[in-house]
């Protein structure tokens, strides 16, 4: 039988230690101080305004407080968290999007405006010109590339969190670095 | 533009030090504030149930019972008030109603001894047997 490995079995800990009414919110303050910062940048360079990032990273962690117990372990604590997060990013884009009647590149265009506001950007020109790329690509698209070279998730792992076969997965991204370089016009390697 | 071999930033703005410090109090805080008003939503809820509905019941109730539109006396009403005038004066001849009936029906008349022997067949010896006193107020005539 192999060995589990230290990460998964300190997530193992954890959901014990949640488990039990007495350590319960120790252990869910090691999971949010373990995970937070992952949480929100996947969050953050989804909806881009910081303000809109902390708003979800509390919902999401408001979400896994009350799902945890019902959580089976089928798949890793972090991925079962990186899939909350994701979900509540689509939800939150959908919802901004009926709330505001607009269609997808108004949302889109509203995003990449305040790229270019000083309070949420200090990339250089090129890290620009990325965002706004990618702020083109349809939002499965937009995750996969984030996920894939941002976060440096392996395919097997972005496939639990999305749902998505590997092979669609593989696919997705290319298309996702033919658009990109095609709008960067330059030889950016990916 | 510059070739970029290196693996690009997000460049994205990091939020201040102290943020990632304060979020867990800040969600413990939401979390702790979440359960505190479910519970007095649970509490108001129960009372709410409890003084509300019976309430509510008594209320209905009040209102149907004081409604016209409800009840056995509403429908004869309206069922009377749609037959016209003219055939219920044809059904009250027809059926040998006197006003006195009326009066008899509508409870503002009290049976005399008089009545109850003009419709009974005894005669007046028979009478007399049932009850002798009422020999004060009988008119003899033969």
């Amino acid at each position: 039988m192999t060995e589990a490995p230290p990460q998964h079995l300190e997530d193992q800990e954890l959901i014990e230690k949640f488990g039990r009414e007495e350590s319960r919110n120790y252990a869910f303050n090691l999971l949010m101080t373990k995970y937070q910062e992952r949480v929100y940048w996947h969050i953050r360079k989804m909806v881009v305004d910081h303000d809109d990032a902390d708003d979800l990273v509390q919902e999401v962690f408001v979400k896994i407080y009350h799902k945890l117990e019902g959580f089976r372990g089928e798949s890793g604590l972090f991925t079962w968290i990186y899939r909350i997060a994701t979900n509540e990013c689509l939800n939150f884009l959908q919802k901004k999007r009926r709330r505001f009647f607009l269609p997808i590149h108004d949302v889109e265009g509203e995003l990449q405006s305040k790229l270019e506001d000083a309070n949420h950007f200090s990339g250089d020109e090129i890290e620009l010109k990325l965002q706004k790329a990618l702020l083109n690509l349809p939002e499965k698209q937009r995750l996969v590339f984030n996920m894939k070279y941002f976060e440096d998730m392996k395919y097997d792992e972005i496939s639990e969190v999305l749902g998505t076969s590997v092979g669609a997965l593989k696919a997705s991204y290319h298309h996702a670095v033919k658009k990109i370089k095609l709008e960067l016009g330059d030889e950016t390697t990916f | 533009m510059e070739n970029h071999n290196k693996k690009l930033g997000h460049g994205l703005n990091r939020p201040s030090e102290k943020y990632f410090e304060q979020l867990p109090f800040r969600i413990q805080d939401r979390i702790t504030q979440e359960k505190q008003t479910e519970n007095s939503g649970v509490f108001s809820w129960n009372w709410t149930l409890r003084l509300g509905t019976p309430a509510l019941v008594l209320l209905i109730a009040g209102l149907l019972w004081l409604s016209p539109w409800w009840g056995a006396n509403y429908k004869v009403n309206k069922m009377l008030s749609e037959v016209p005038t003219e055939a219920m004066d044809q059904y009250l001849y027809d059926s040998n109603w006197l006003e006195q009936n009326f009066d008899v029906v509508s409870n503002s008349y009290v049976l005399q001894p008089e009545d109850m022997l003009q419709n009974t067949n005894l005669t007046q010896d028979e009478v007399l047997d049932y009850y002798p006193e009422s020999e004060d107020f009988l008119d003899y005539e033969y």
